[in-house]
């Protein structure tokens, strides 16, 4: 079952400026990444996603309601953590935090004390006078109170510190042991690829591709790099039914690909050499964009 | 249909502007009656009204003594000669006609006639013979002792004068000339000639016994209400009688001499002047200062403040902000959101004008000065209608925080439009009928065609004329902006 579904949705503010036939699904209990640069279009897409603006073209549902029309009665599945960090003009962060749970008639305060416990937050604070890393924490156990079943979150993390981002990152696992379904977006690669089941990139108001973590985690061929002792083994070694996909001869290096069910062999091969070093070159998120994204300029997608 | 949760934000988030607000403007109305109470505004019309309404009725006093006087010594001199010649010819009648009784002359009447008529002039012996027949047959009949023969010869002439004059006169005229006869003829049967001096005398002493009875009940209240009681009168009437008959004697003019006696002080000055005088006497100060200056533009102006300051702050200045997600996150329909803002805002301003009004009405209690011109009625319906139209101009400010997503725009359209309202009606004030000709500036009147604060019209609500289409029109207004604001703000695409 998909809780988020985005079909084909456009919105052009003109100049190039906007989202284009963005398209995907978060499925229930998944953590689902949206990664871009700032305008890339993320903040449009979520905007478009909690209905505060209608799309040109295509649907967007959250659990087979219109995200649009019935927007309204999606918020009860949907807890939500704007990008945009502005508190309504109350006296403390407590007034606030009161406030929303009157909007929500919230009577449990079990995972709102506990998210405060765990981010050492003192509420008493005028909004207007905390920290950036207060206010986003702030936000997001506004976000996070009412124990939704969906969370959208823009760039939770901005403002925390790296510990905290940490408590956060294991706050999110929580949630998905939980069974929540997490939609949560950002401009950092290796926030994402540790987090997300799966990860969209966004440039320019286009979806580039949608990775499959553990795709990436887990790759068909791995790489290495390694450099010989001296020339003669760097020269035996390029006689080995090896797939090179670089040589360095006049460092004696090689890069080889393995396919993962060759490794053993390969290293049975690699010990008859006189090796100087060798390591493993990790196939990760932003390399898999990167090498989509050549790929797509080389053969000519229009993006 | 509305949200309580964005309720409490709303109140929470404006309380402090709205208490201001509302504290200054009360504050700034009980001043204002204050000031217009006790320091007595009345006092400064009271004396215009001494110096020129006084001046006024002394000088019409003066005029119409002097005009009535001229009238009755205008009759006494047409009444004198006759009078005296026939005062002459009775007397000597009487004379000849008792010298022949005495004689026993057996037709003494006949003889008494034929020597009248053979004495007087041949134009007149016919006249003669007439006179001394009627005063014969009356005397014949009345057989007058000696004591009373004066006031018989003064009956027959007086009746014989009245007589004469014919048929189309009043009776107030035939009593006038029976009275200055039988003075003239009393006064002439002791001295055998009367002197001008002595006629105008019986004039004015007529004058002066006539004239406040001839005065009517009305006019009468009027001279009363300003100090002038009969004595005051009486005494006026007689300077005025001397000093005209004193002018006249020496030489002058009769219209030059009245009109010095009866100068006024505003008859001394250009009719312009004289106009622009009368507007300040009649001006009402308190209806100027509590309705026109307080209740359309010092009591404006503070909660069209908050209006502006409000309205934003209640839509355009969270989106803006992007507070609006919060609320919008949860399960609160944006409908909701409006409404409960709509309410929030027209609430406030109503609760704020309520204290107002009842701050007045304390005000106005405290004052207790019955000369005060603006009672807790006026104040009642002219906060009403302050109310309505801050309600208008509400709308307006409600419908740009609706229709813009940020807040330099809201504010900047709606303020302005407010402003520029508010602006308008203190221009067009400084030509409008409320403010006395004399530093009125007429074409600035223009101004109040451009402000929408014009419908609200304070002069016709003191005047007990409420004009209903005008109210009508500010909250169809008012709520025609609120509806457009409320179901734009539900359409649009909110940048949150």
């Amino acid at each position: 079952m998909n809780d988020i579904e985005v079909r084909r949705v456009t919105k052009d503010y003109g100049y190039k400026r906007g989202i284009f036939d963005i398209e995907f699904v978060v499925k229930q209990g998944e953590i689902f990444g949206f990664i871009g640069t700032n305008g890339s279009g993320k903040s449009t897409t979520i905007r478009h996603m909690m209905g505060f603006s209608k799309p040109d073209h295509g649907t967007i549902s959250i659990r087979n309601l219109d995200a649009t029309t019935q927007a309204t009665d999606t918020k009860k599945w949907i807890g939500y953590v704007p990008g945009e960090i502005a508190f309504p003009e109350l006296e403390s962060g407590e007034a606030f935090i009161e406030s929303q749970a009157d909007f929500w008639r919230l009577k449990n305060f079990e995972l709102t004390n506990r998210l405060i416990e765990i981010f050492q937050i003192d509420l008493r604070a005028n909004p207007k006078k905390m920290s950036k890393g207060m206010k986003q924490k702030t936000a997001i156990i506004a976000g996070f109170m009412n124990d939704s079943d969906i969370l959208i979150l823009d760039e939770p993390t901005t403002g925390l510190d790296p510990l905290m981002r940490v408590k956060f990152l294991q706050v999110l696992e929580e949630e998905k042991a939980k069974g929540k379904t997490i939609f949560i977006s950002s401009h950092l690669f290796e926030e994402l690829e540790h987090l997300c089941d799966r990860v969209a990139l966004i440039r320019d108001g286009h979806i580039v591709s949608i990775a499959n973590i553990n795709e990436i985690k887990h790759p068909q061929e791995r790489e290495f790099k390694i450099e010989f002792m001296n020339a003669d083994n760097y020269q035996r070694f390029l006689e080995e039914p090896f797939h090179f996909d670089r040589i360095r001869p006049d460092q004696n290096q090689v890069f080889i690909s393995v396919d993962r069910l060759d490794i053993h062999q390969f290293i049975v091969k690699l010990s008859t050499y006189d090796v100087k070093f060798f390591i493993e070159i990790k196939y990760n998120l932003e390399r898999f964009f990167k090498d989509t994204f050549n790929y797509q300029e080389r053969v000519g997608i229009e993006l | 249909m509305i949200s309580f949760p964005l309720l409490k934000q709303s109140i929470k988030a404006n309380k402090n502007i709205w208490f201001i607000i509302t504290v200054a403007s009360s504050l700034m109305l009980m001043t204002i009656v204050f000031v217009t109470g006790n320091l007595n505004v009345g006092e400064l019309r009271d004396s215009f009204s001494d110096t020129f309404v006084k001046s006024e009725i002394e000088s019409e006093i003066r005029k119409n003594s002097i005009n009535a006087y001229i009238e009755v010594n205008d009759t006494v001199n047409t009444i004198y000669p006759q009078a005296s010649n026939l005062y002459d010819l009775s007397s000597a009648t009487l004379f000849v006609y008792s010298a022949y009784v005495d004689a026993l002359h057996p037709t003494p009447k006949e003889a008494a006639i034929a020597e009248i008529q053979s004495q007087s002039t041949p134009e007149l012996a016919e006249f003669a013979a007439g006179v001394a027949s009627a005063i014969i047959d009356r005397y014949e009949v009345e057989l007058p002792s000696s004591e009373t023969l004066l006031d018989f010869k003064v009956q027959f002439v007086t009746d014989t004068i009245v007589a004469n004059i014919g048929q189309d006169i009043d009776e107030n005229t035939i009593a006038l000339i029976q009275a200055l006869s039988t003075q003239i003829i009393e006064l002439y049967a002791d001295t055998n000639s009367l002197t001008t001096v002595q006629l105008q005398t019986i004039s004015s002493t007529f004058t002066k016994e006539l004239f406040v009875s001839k005065i009517d009940a009305e006019t009468m209240i009027l001279f009363e209400e300003n100090d002038f009681d009969i004595d005051r009168i009486n005494s006026l009437v007689s300077s005025s009688l001397i000093q005209y008959i004193a002018l006249t004697n020496s030489g002058v003019e009769s219209d030059d001499a009245i009109s010095q006696i009866s100068v006024s002080i505003l008859s001394q000055m250009p009719s312009e002047v004289t106009d622009s005088l009368s507007e300040i006497i009649d001006l009402n100060i308190d209806h100027l200062v509590v309705g026109t200056i307080f209740y359309k533009i010092a009591g404006l102006l503070l909660p069209l403040v908050y209006v502006i300051v409000t309205a934003n702050s209640l839509l355009a200045g969270q989106v803006d902000s992007g507070s609006m997600a919060y609320v919008l996150s949860t399960p609160t329909k944006r409908k909701v959101v409006t409404l409960t803002q709509i309410s929030f805002l027209v609430m406030s301003l109503f609760v704020m004008y309520l204290i107002i009004l009842l701050s007045g009405i304390i005000a106005i209690q405290l004052v207790n000065n019955p000369n005060l011109m603006i009672t807790v009625s006026d104040i009642t319906i002219l906060t009403i209608g302050a109310f309505i139209t801050m309600f208008s101009i509400a709308g307006i400010n409600f419908l740009t925080s609706a229709w813009f997503d940020k807040s330099k725009n809201a504010t900047g359209l709606g303020g302005g439009i407010s402003i520029f309202f508010l602006v308008s009606t203190i221009l067009g004030l400084l030509g409008s009928e409320v403010i006395p000709t004399a530093i009125r500036i007429d074409s600035l009147n223009f101004f109040n065609y451009f402000s929408l604060i014009t419908l609200y019209d304070v002069i016709s609500v003191l005047e007990g004329n409420i004009n209903y289409l005008n109210f009508a029109i500010l909250i169809f207004i008012g709520s025609l902006c609120f509806a457009i604001g409320h179901l734009k703000f539900n359409k649009k695409d909110l940048p949150l």
